[in-house]
């Protein structure tokens, strides 16, 4: 807990009202979307750039690290302290500064809700693409912190490439622009180092983003396979054929039978997999697209193919993606979310590997996560209460990261490093790799002063931090799906 | 300073003495007209390190060359000891064309890689100028795009991860092989457009894009920018790879394509994609056309497209003669038409025919500027002068990418450095504390 004098201090750059202390209402902010926690000193809601300034150099007096955070919906413990200090919540800064639809962009600032942004663009006939799964509560500033993706993303790239530019506060205190409206500006990207960092380097205090037109035509298609290498060769296939789908997700067996036990959504229990496809462009060929897709469906051996046309046909078919995660969490107490990405071709053999892994450990698997970009979301179901249980399920996952780095892939595809994957860094970066980071955190000079402990194994930088046995495990809100 | 021969040497012991050149036979690796002491043709990966180990610790400062397209750009070097030419790392390391993606190395042409994927109905969607001759390398030191960036973006949008060998000569990778991926800080974007100077990128992934089914190319012909920007604003929804702007200037070079007023502008759309998307397209196009004011219509021949969008892609490269001004300033794409208005403008006080050519929806406008050599610097520098204040206003920027030598004694070619300048200074510092990479050349002469 925060010492007086601290708080007084606090109060006197936010306001008495912006000051969190009290060691239970403390404890709202000890946690994210994963079962990690650590309590901050201090939590302060901001609603300035100059008064998220202010608190970095109270806490750079001070010797505390700053932690920011959104709506804590991250799936990696990034907005979890580690070792105390002052978490800065950008909830209060939430307004929509300005939309320009001529030159299709957006300022905003962090703690904006990402659906809110695009419902409000709705009626100009824009939208922001990236769709990250919990749209309805995670925060742009966020979305920027851990660069998220979301199932459209197999289009339209990840949030990286829809941000122009950052209005941020650096470790020292300073206001600073990086990146802008316009293109291709002179000197180096500093923008896309801060984008996916974490909240390691700097604190975003708005954003610019990029804006699309909204499609003329979208057509959703599930199509039905009795087994999960047809729907992994189909997936490949489509991608092959260059057919560019603006969706292409899958869901397993066990994620079936979860959600038809919870939502209803139609999904034949006897099948081994569902893939949902969606083609979205001009009225006039989206059609021949989602024929084009359904051609390959069957001819991989789908069993199935459903089409939707209208919004509700299309909601229809979403329902039992939307709903899976909420519905696995009835399985299990706990839950251990796995992110991980493998070449789109190796996904048969991954996926093979990934239920034998579940086997040889004794846990379910259940896998629900975007094919089209081979971005896997293996989900542990377990019993957090059992003695021996989070080691178990923390070694199975270990070895379906493995799984992924040894297919040529990557240990995070769009959840982010945070606290739980700074050992598996070294799967993937020499110590000369992470050298090389860590010079870009030495420019920043943000080492120890904002949320440390976080992607770096510990014998890279600082050192000092070693957290205990982690796993990003919780049970779940109805409404949250990867 | 470094021994010349001592140099040669030592690089020789390195290299392959067929790939090491004394300054005799450096000439053609000038830059500013500064002539390098030695020219080095690694052949690997590891030949590249050596080569910066070397420079390292003999403090040698090293330009890194690929197909030398844009060697013009940047500042005039501080110092010039080794041009390190990637020509020989011209493989193609990785391509499984079921996955879309690819990882080169960077001394490969465009051209070649881009025949390479043709072969399995793949591309590599940039299309900067020159794409015979310019480096998958070189593209991503300038983040180098062309007309195609409408649709796809530029090299940050499709780069997947790169290795690079850093100033001390070690091995980096950054990013990876797969489409999505958020494991530490994004290296390869910073490298991108970092002109070499923060490590040499010697291979990169890349996602491609399958070839379009179907292209046409239409030009809408229009009295003003303005009006093809109202134009263009009409066509959000359409299967557009590219959109480009041309003044009359432009077109005449050009010159294969219809008549254009004498002071009018050319609208040069790429319809690609599905072929009922590009007939539907072209159909609205020309329903727009009839519709704006004093617009006339033509479409290419299929078998002419592909010549002319090369012409395009490198219509503002400066003249062979070097007497030329080229900027690159980058603006809202709404305030291209007061840009082009004020360049044009410009341009007729000092009785020159400046060419104008912009990646509209990019908002990027390139204008040169014929500026014959016995003249002065004085013009170029007013010139520079009026443009960089036009721009300022609209809050965009401005590079010069091509000019007299001695203009750039006198200007920063990449503008004045803004707010984020010293964090840029201290990145620079941790990634090449020596200053050998490209050392003066970057931006605020890092």
């Amino acid at each position: 807990m925060a010492n007086r004098e601290l708080v007084r201090e606090l109060q006197a750059i936010v306001g008495r009202d912006a000051v969190i202390y009290a060691p239970e209402d403390l404890l709202v902010y000890e946690y994210d979307a994963t079962i990690e926690r650590g309590l901050p000193g201090a939590v302060v809601l901001p609603t300035s750039a100059q008064q998220v300034s202010q608190v970095v150099k109270l806490a750079h007096r001070r010797g505390l690290p700053v932690i920011a955070r959104g709506a804590g919906t991250g799936l990696s413990g990034g907005a979890i302290p580690v070792a105390g200090g002052i978490m800065v919540v950008m909830t209060r800064m939430a307004r929509i500064l300005e939309i320009d639809a001529e030159n299709r962009l957006a300022v905003v600032e962090p703690g904006l809700v990402n659906l809110d942004l695009s419902t409000a663009l709705s009626r100009y006939g824009l939208c922001y693409a990236p769709d990250p799964s919990s749209q309805k509560a995670c925060t742009l500033g966020g979305n920027v912190a851990e660069n998220a993706g979301g199932p459209h993303c197999l289009a339209y790239g990840v949030t990286t490439n829809h941000v122009l530019g950052l209005e941020v506060v650096l470790a020292d205190g300073q206001i600073v622009w990086l990146g802008g409206k316009t293109a291709d500006r002179p000197g180096y990207d500093l923008r896309s180092p801060v984008i996916g960092s974490e909240g390691t380097l700097a604190i975003i205090t708005k954003i610019i983003v990029r804006l699309l037109p909204l499609p003329e035509a979208t057509i959703t298609l599930l199509a039905i396979f009795n087994e999960m290498e047809q729907a992994s060769q189909a997936v490949s296939t489509i991608i092959g054929k260059g057919i560019l789908p603006a969706a292409l997700e899958m869901l397993d067996k066990l994620t079936m039978r979860a959600v038809e036990e919870a939502v209803h959504a139609g999904y034949p229990s006897d099948a081994d997999a569902v893939l949902l496809i969606e083609v979205e462009g001009l009225r006039d060929s989206v059609g021949e697209q989602a024929e084009a897709v359904r051609a390959v469906c069957e001819s991989t051996g789908a069993r199935e193919v459903r089409i939707g046309l209208t919004p509700g046909e299309r909601e229809a078919l979403w329902a039992g993606r939307k709903g899976a995660l909420g519905a696995l969490g009835r399985l299990a107490p706990s839950y251990y979310i796995l992110d991980g990405t493998v070449p789109r071709t190796k996904l048969p053999q991954v996926l093979r590997g990934v239920y034998q892994v579940g086997e040889k450990h004794g846990f379910p698997i259940a896998n629900v996560f975007h094919a089209g970009d081979g971005n896997l979301h293996p989900n542990i179901p377990f019993d957090e209460s059992q003695p021996g249980q989070v080691e178990k399920v923390l070694a199975a996952g270990a070895e379906i990261m493995r799984l992924c780095v040894d297919a040529g892939g990557t240990i995070t595809g769009e959840h982010g490093v945070g606290m739980e994957k700074c050992d598996f860094m070294r799967w993937i970066f020499t110590d000369d790799d992470l050298e090389a980071m860590m010079r870009i955190q030495v420019a920043f000079a943000s080492g120890q002063r904002f949320n440390p402990g976080k992607i770096f194994p510990t014998a890279i930088g600082s050192g000092e931090m070693a957290p205990g046995p982690r796993a990003v495990t919780r049970s779940l809100e109805p409404e949250a799906w990867v | 300073l470094v021994k010349e021969s001592l140099l040669h040497n030592l690089l020789e012991s390195t290299l392959d003495s067929e790939r090491v050149f004394p300054r005799q036979e450096a000439a053609s690796y000038a830059v500013d007209g500064v002539v390098p002491q030695v020219v080095a043709l690694p052949a690997t990966v590891e030949e590249v390190a050596a080569v910066m180990c070397l420079a390292s610790r003999e403090d040698a400062a090293v330009i890194p060359w690929g197909g030398g397209t844009a060697m013009g750009l940047g500042n005039t070097p501080h110092r010039y000891d080794i041009a390190l030419c990637l020509s020989h790392l011209n493989q193609v390391v990785e391509y499984e064309p079921a996955d879309v993606t690819a990882t080169v190395q960077a001394g490969k042409t465009l051209a070649d890689f881009q025949r390479h994927l043709a072969e399995h109905g793949q591309v590599l969607a940039l299309d900067p100028p020159l794409g015979q001759e310019t480096t998958i390398g070189g593209i991503l030191a300038v983040n180098a795009s062309g007309p195609s960036r409408h649709a796809y973006g530029t090299a940050r949008d499709l780069i997947l991860g790169i290795r690079a060998v850093q100033a001390d000569g070690r091995i980096i990778k950054a990013g990876g092989r797969v489409v999505k991926n958020v494991a530490g800080y994004d290296l390869t974007r910073l490298f991108i457009g970092s002109l070499g100077s923060l490590g040499i990128i010697v291979e990169a992934a890349f996602r491609l894009a399958p070839l379009p089914r179907a292209e046409r190319t239409a030009v809408v012909f229009l009295p003003s920018a303005q009006e093809a920007w109202r134009f263009v604003a009409q066509t959000a929804n359409l299967s557009l790879r590219a959109v480009e702007l041309l003044n009359a200037v432009a077109l005449r070079q050009i010159a294969t394509v219809g008549e254009a007023a004498e002071d009018g502008y050319a609208l040069v759309l790429a319809v690609a994609g599905e072929p009922t998307a590009v007939e539907r397209s072209l159909k609205e196009i020309g329903e727009l056309s009839r519709r704006a004011a004093a617009a006339s219509l033509a479409t290419v021949v299929e078998s002419a497209q592909d010549r002319l969008w090369q012409a395009i892609a490198s219509l503002a490269r400066p003249s062979p003669s070097g007497a030329t001004l080229v900027c690159k300033a980058a603006v809202l794409p709404s305030q291209v038409p007061a840009l082009s208005q004020q360049i044009e403008t410009t341009g007729r006080e000092l009785g020159l025919e400046p060419l104008v050519v912009s990646h509209l929806t990019a908002g990027i406008v390139y204008s040169a500027w014929p500026s014959p050599q016995d003249e002065g610097v004085q013009r170029a520098l007013d010139l520079t002068t009026t443009l960089r204040q036009a721009v300022a206003g609209l809050g965009g920027s401005l590079v010069v990418e091509a000019c007299p030598l001695a203009l750039k004694e006198k200007i920063d070619v990449w503008g004045e450095p803004a707010a984020d300048f010293p964090l840029m200074r201290r990145i620079k510092e941790q990634f090449d504390p020596q200053g050998i990479l490209n050392p003066g050349r970057f931006l605020g002469r890092l």
